[in-house]
Parts: C-alpha cells; structure tokens; sequence
C-alpha cells in the first residue's frame, strides 16, 4: 500500500506539471493583449509596448514556458498579479481556505440529504416514496445554482430577515450559499445512491440475509450500503474535486472572497500569473482528493485491498527468484 | 514668471452636488450630525490598496478616500490646493512650481515634504498605471516645500488638472517601510486610514484623530470626514446590490443597474439622482482603403439611418442622455448649441435615402460587419443597429468579442466596417478627440475609424494646445467631425445614486464617485 501511495505521489507531480504546461501554452495562445488591458484605451503605443517588456510578454514561447515552469517548481514562486501587484501565493493562501470550507460544507450537506433519499427511494422502489425522491433529486439538479440563490436570499433574507444576504462575517453567512451550492451534489448523489442500491438489492448475499431472518434495516445499512458505496465514492470525491473551482457562482452571488471571484476576475483581465498559479493549486487539490478517494475504496471494500496486497507479494516473490 | 494663483478656499466652489430627491422624503433644514457608520455597495473589487497600482473601477470609487492628490478640481475646471498651497507656470510654459503646505504628515507621523512628491511622481511613472502624467519629463525637490515639475513638450488642456488630480502623494519613508508596497495598508495624509481589508469583500476605513490639516477653512469638501467608519462592501452581482439596499446591508451606491433603480423610486428610505457618467456608446466607421463605409455619404447615410432615440429607451429603459458628439455632453468644453444644430444625424430614413442615391451604390451589395463587445448594452445596440440597417437595404453581421480581445479586433482595419463601443471623455471633449481622432495614440498613423485625415490633426492638435483652447477652435473640431461623419455619440451613459434619505448633500469625486465621510448627515 505504501509503494502504491508512493506511486500515485509521483503521478500527482507529472499531473499537475502536465496540467501547467497545458494551462500555460493555452493562455499564450488566447487573444488580447494584458499590457493593453492593464493601461485602458489611453495608454500609447510607446507606453503598451514598455509595459509589454516588463511583463515580459515579447520573450519567445519557449523561454517564458521555461521561466514560468523554474519559477513554479523550483522556486515555488507562482508570481505575482499584474494587476495588484500582490504575490499569487499570498491571496490563494487567504481565499483557498474559504473556498475549501465552503465546498466540504455543500459535500457534507449534499452527503447528508442525498445517501438517506437515495436509500429511501431504493427500498421503496417503484413505490410512491420512490418517486417523491426522484421528483426531488430532479429538482436539485433542474435549477440553475444562481438562481435558487438568488431566490433564497429574496425569502430568506429581504422578505423574512432571518439571514444575511451576503459576506462572511459569521457562521450565518454560511447557510444560504452552502443550501444553493449543494443542490445539484444532492440530486446527483442521490439518483446514483437509488442506482447502486437496486443494483445490490438483488445480490444472492441479501437474499440469504433476509432468509436467515437479519433484520431490514441491519440488511440495509451493513449489507447492502457498503456494497453499493464504491461508485457513490467516485461521486463524492469528484464533488470535493470540484469544490475548489466549482463555486465560482455562489461566490459571486453571496460576494465571498474565495478562489472562483479570484479566478473569475483573472479571466476576464488576462492576469496570467493567478491563472496559472491557481490552476496548479487546483490541480495539486484534485489530484490529491483522486488519490485519497483511491485509497477511501480500499478501506470499504477488503477485496480492493487484497488486491494490492496480493500483486505486492507477487512482485516481492518474482524479485526474490529472480 | 506667469503666476497661478489658487482663490482662497474660502471663496472655492466645492464640487458638492445637492438634489431635491425625485420621490422619498428628505430630511428639512435638520441638523448635521457626525454619523457612526455608513455602509456603501460598490460593484468591482479594488485588488490591491496599492497608490499607483493598476486602475479598475472598485479603484475609481473608493481611492480618493485612501490617498490625498495635491489638488482638487472642481466641476466648474477651478483648481484647489489640498497638499498645495499654490502653483505657478514658468512664462514659457516648461515647468511649473508648487508649494506645498509645511505641516503635512502621514498617519504614521511622517512628514511629507517636497521629496517626498519627487519620490510618488518617479515612483508612479516608474509603474506606469497613470499615463496622464506623461506630459511631465521629471521632477525635483527646489526646497523642502518646492516641487518644480519640468515638462516634456507643450502644455495641453487639462494636462495639469490630471498631474493634480491623478497622483496620489505618499511619503517615501512609509513606501519603503510597507513590506508590500501599501498593497494592504495604505499610509496616507487622508483623513482616513484603513482599518480592514478583504480583497473581493469589504473595505473599512476609520477617521483619524490627527489629521494634519487642522483650520477647517483650508479643508476641500471632498476631505471632510462626517463619518467614523465606512464600510465599502463589493458586490459584484447587481441583483445583490439592490437586495442589500432593499435589506439595509448597505446604505448607499451609485452602482445600482437601470433595471432595478425603479425599486428605489418609490421608497421613502432613499432618494435617487441620476449623473451623467464619463463614457459614451459610440458608432464608428471604417475609412481605412479598401471599405465601402470610406465614402462620407454613405456614412451619412448609415448615421441618419440609426434612431439613437429607440437605443436610448430600447436598451437603457430612457435611463440615460441622447448625446451630439463623442465627446460627453459634461464635458466643460462641451457646448449647448451642438444639441439643438440641425446636422447631428437626427434619425431620417429619408435623409438617409437621399444620402446613400448621392453615394450612388447599391446598399443591398454590402455585407457590413457589426464590431461590438460582449457586454449587454452594446451587443444589443448593435442588434438595434443591423435592424436599422436592414430598414434602409443593408445586409450586416454581428460579431461579438470578449472586453479583452475587443481592443485587439477593433484596432485591426479588416475586422470591422462598424464599432460599437464606450468612449470615456474623462475631462474635457478634446481629451475624448485626442484618444478617438489624434494618430499619435494609434499604431498605424490613424485614428480609431482608421481615417488619414491631416486637417483632422491640426484641428485636434490646435482645439487640445492650453493656449488655443477656447470655443472656436473647439467648435471647429466638433463641426469637421459631424461633417464628414467621423464618429457617432449615441448615449451618453448615467450613474444611477441611491442615496438614503438622512443625506442631505452628496459630494462626489472627479471621477464621479460618492465620498461618503464628506456627505451631509442627519442622523
């Protein structure tokens, strides 16, 4: 299992290089000129093209992508902003805590409401509870995030008063954009939760448990769950994955200062070093969680173990021979 | 010596705009009082508290409240010191002198002196964010309190009005000191000084106790401190903004989208004006060789073709101002008879007819293209426009470009026959024709229709020189523009203020927005 950790570590660095190579030569090649951007439409020409200079924008390809790759990997330095000037490290190290949070909180949320609807709808299948849950999961997946966030703080906050409509100065600003960000996580998870377990439902092993007489609810939950929780993991982990780049809209509805404004704002202004760096950040998160999510399947399902096990004894035994 | 001399503050007219509200109730003859806190909405983040960083707008509405220039100027043109005591310009108009005040210091008790204005001025150059200032080749300290600011070529309308207005004054010991450059704490001679900063969410500012200017008389309106504590909130969504105003998460703001200013008309809790802001929606056409749009009638005919009346209420809902030039009608150079003259392009399908036979083609053989960029108004005046078009046998396509690769396109000759775009007169109209219509500014010796036109230069060059300003030499510019159909104003675009009711006046910057510790309060 460790060499397998080992393995999967040294991936993660020809991942997320790959991943900044790839994001690097994408923004060479997307029209519009940052030094014109970052001066407005009364810079002049002699102005622009100083700019340029400094930016370092008229080196050849090759040797902005080797810059850019040393700086990166050797010297951890993800540069600085050309608009603020300010270290890209430094304001990923403020936003990303926030955006982290605020993504396990719609995970856990979406984890929480999806398993128990999915499991309900299963059990009951083809019953009215079944379709009441699937009508649900429906919805959280038909409405767009920023509208329902919108909603929600026309009710909740303006006409109701019971929570504040934007920020993050406290543990209430929280609620509305993790319930509008977890919604399409609730009905995804929960639509495949109902998909796993019918597919186990049927399994010769829960018939016996049944014919043995174990109770339903042990049948369910010690039975049938574990069994039907590897592809709901998957689902999971590419929920955290995503955690980290997919609130650009809540943040920019609720005004919380995290990862997807900063991106969203780099976009629109060609700041290249905060795209860059923060796709490298991503990649690092995502590749991580693909990993931790790897290793997740093992501890549910002993035979993924076994598995590794057994290849590692196997290879132990061919060098020992041989 | 040509001597400059500031009028006594005493007798300065303060840029301080006070409305009777439309509808909602106002406080009467009440009492000012000093408030505890405001909070106001502002739609863009600032990035960074930086003095000389690159500009944006969260920058726009809130850097005057972080750092002090050397003067104001009013709405009326007039210059008053605030750094400064006076200036002068040298009788051959090379350099100018200021005198500073001797008794400014910084809120972490610097003392500012005239290296210290050499040092912002280098500094900010050096960054080159400001390109207003390019007039001025150097600086140097003459005395402690003596700045003589030594310039490149001739002076040009307004060119010290922006060295004034546009650099922020810090000290140089408190530069340095800052570990990043004042990118999060700012130190300034501002009657404000920061107390938190979230980048993407709240700026906070807190009077100081020690302001240095103490005689009250010599305090500009816009640096009047009448609150405590200001909370600038950034939100970016538009809807957000009017539900914060509606809940009362924020107080004010002059960002607040023509779509849901009609919420705010009717509520006693906030009254509402409208000021014309510094852009425009423009309609340009290609003269470069090779475009059929390079002949002036079938411009005409284009131009009279196009209902700037239906654009004004289709796209803004009538919430902003029919223009008659490029140029914004607040410009002070802007002249009230350009609005009632017969030539400007007022829609005639049938001047356009006639216009388009004395061009002699067959308009159903052009194809034009439509340049535009992706925001909401000028995508949809451009559809507005192809449907114009199309009234009078005009085929055209639409193409829609990105904010940041608009720029790119709309400077490449083949890529267009007509531009829709904002143009920013942020001064005077001749600051407008010099960034539309003067070939210094654009890579190819043209203008931005791509027109060679060298009578065009000299009337630019002649209306911006400071000393041939005055209304000939300006009207002269306007009439050759609308005479060979150079450029088009449809719109000029407006600030929409929401201001709650216990605000009795409103003081703005020079770039238009809301100073909120130098407002009136009653509560």
């Amino acid at each position: 299992m460790r060499n397998y950790i080992l393995k999967r570590l040294v991936m993660t660095v020809f991942v997320v290089i790959s991943a900044a190579f790839l994001i690097f030569t994408i923004m060479y090649f997307i029209p519009g000129d940052p030094a014109r951007l970052l001066l407005g439409t009364e810079a002049t020409v002699e102005q622009i093209e100083a700019k340029r200079e400094a930016m370092g924008l008229n080196d050849p390809y090759l040797i902005r992508l080797g810059r850019y790759l040393y700086d990166a990997f050797i010297k951890f330095d993800l540069g600085d902003s050309w608009y603020t000037g300010v270290p890209v490290i430094t304001e990923l190290s403020n936003r990303l805590p926030r955006t982290v949070f605020l993504g396990c909180m719609c995970v856990i949320v979406s984890v929480v409401v999806a398993l128990p609807l999915g499991i309900t709808a299963a059990v009951h299948h083809n019953k009215w509870q079944d379709r009441a849950c699937m009508v649900l999961a429906m919805a959280c997946v038909s409405m767009p995030d920023f509208w329902l966030a919108l909603m929600m703080v026309l009710v909740f906050s303006l006409h109701l008063g019971l929570l504040p409509s934007f920020g993050i100065e406290s543990w209430q600003c929280y609620i509305l954009p993790v319930i509008a960000g977890s919604l399409q996580g609730i009905g995804q998870l929960a639509r495949q939760t109902r998909s796993s377990m019918l597919d186990v439902y049927r399994s010769d092993y829960v018939t016996t448990a049944r014919a043995k007489g174990v109770a339903e609810k042990k049948v369910i939950y010690q039975h049938m769950l574990p069994n039907a929780l590897i592809p709901v993991i998957t689902i999971i982990g590419g929920q955290f994955g995503r955690c980290v780049a997919g609130t650009i809209v809540i943040e920019q509805v609720f005004s919380m200062p995290g990862i997807g404004s900063y991106l969203s704002t780099a976009i629109n202004s060609r700041d290249y070093p905060i795209l860059q760096g923060s796709i490298i950040v991503m990649a690092i998160f995502v590749a991580l969680v693909m990993l931790a999510v790897d290793l997740v399947y093992a501890y549910v399902d002993p035979r993924i173990k076994a598995q590794y096990v057994a290849q590692s004894k196997r290879r132990r035994r061919v060098k020992q021979n041989g | 010596m040509k001597k400059a001399l500031l009028k006594p503050l005493a007798f300065a007219c303060a840029f301080a705009m006070t409305f009777a509200p439309a509808t909602g109730v106002m406080a009467e003859e009440a009492e000012s009082v000093q408030r505890d806190v405001i909070n106001v909405g502002i739609n863009a983040d600032l990035g960074d508290l930086s003095p000389w960083g690159a500009l944006n707008t969260g920058k726009t509405a809130t850097a005057q409240n972080l750092y002090q220039p050397m003067a104001h100027v009013n709405d009326d043109g007039e210059i008053v010191g605030v750094l400064m005591k006076d200036y002068e310009v040298s009788e051959d108009g090379s350099y100018m002198d200021c005198h500073l005040y001797d008794y400014i210091y910084d809120s972490e008790g610097n003392h500012l002196t005239a290296s210290d204005v050499v040092f912002s001025f280098n500094t900010c150059s050096e960054f080159g964010n400001i390109g207003g200032i390019g007039f001025v080749e150097s600086s140097e300290a003459i005395d402690d309190y003596t700045v003589r600011f030594h310039f490149a070529d001739q002076l040009y309308v307004y060119d010290i009005e922006t060295l004034f207005e546009e650099l922020p004054i810090v000290t140089q010991a408190a530069y340095e000191a800052s570990p990043d450059g004042m990118a999060s704490q700012p130190v300034s001679t501002s009657p404000y000084k920061v107390s938190e900063y979230t980048a993407g969410y709240i700026l906070t500012l807190e009077k100081r106790d020690d302001y240095w200017q103490t005689d009250e008389s010599l305090i500009h309106e816009r640096d009047k401190a009448n609150v405590d504590t200001i909370n600038f909130y950034i939100l970016t969504e538009s809807t957000q903004m009017s539900l914060a105003l509606e809940n009362g998460s924020i107080d004010m703001s002059w960002s607040v989208s023509a779509d849901d200013i009609e919420r705010f008309e009717e509520s006693g809790d906030f009254w509402l004006f409208e000021s014309p802001d510094d852009l425009c929606n423009e309609l340009f056409l290609n003269c470069a060789e090779g475009h059929s749009t390079t002949d002036v009638n079938l411009r005409k005919a284009i131009y009279y073709a196009v209902n700037s009346e239906a654009i004004l209420q289709g796209v803004y809902k009538g919430k902003a101002i029919l223009n008659y030039d490029t140029a914004a009608a607040k410009a002070p150079d802007f002249q009230e008879a350009w609005a009632t003259e017969d030539n400007y392009y007022q829609y005639s399908p049938e001047k356009a007819q006639e216009y388009l036979e004395t061009w002699g083609g067959d308009p159903g053989s052009l194809n034009l293209q439509i340049l535009a960029s992706n925001e909401e108004t000028t995508s949809n005046i451009a559809q507005m426009i192809q449907g114009f078009l199309g009234q009078i046998g005009i085929t055209s396509e639409i193409r829609i470009a990105d904010s940041a690769n608009f720029n790119t396109i709309a400077y490449d000759s083949e890529q267009w026959d007509v531009l829709v775009t904002n143009k920013a007169t942020s001064n005077y109209c001749v600051t407008n024709w010099k960034n539309c219509f003067s070939k210094d500014y654009f890579t190819w010796g043209g203008t931005i229709n791509f027109a060679y036109d060298d009578e065009l230069q000299e009337l630019v060059s002649t209306a911006r020189t400071e000393s041939t300003h005055n209304e000939e030499t300006v009207s002269a510019v306007h009439e050759y523009i609308v005479d060979n159909a150079y450029g088009y104003g449809l719109v000029n675009l407006v600030n929409n203020y929401v201001i709650p009711s216990y605000i009795t006046d409103v003081v703005c910057s020079y770039k238009g927005a809301v100073m909120p510790g130098a407002c009136t309060y009653t509560e």
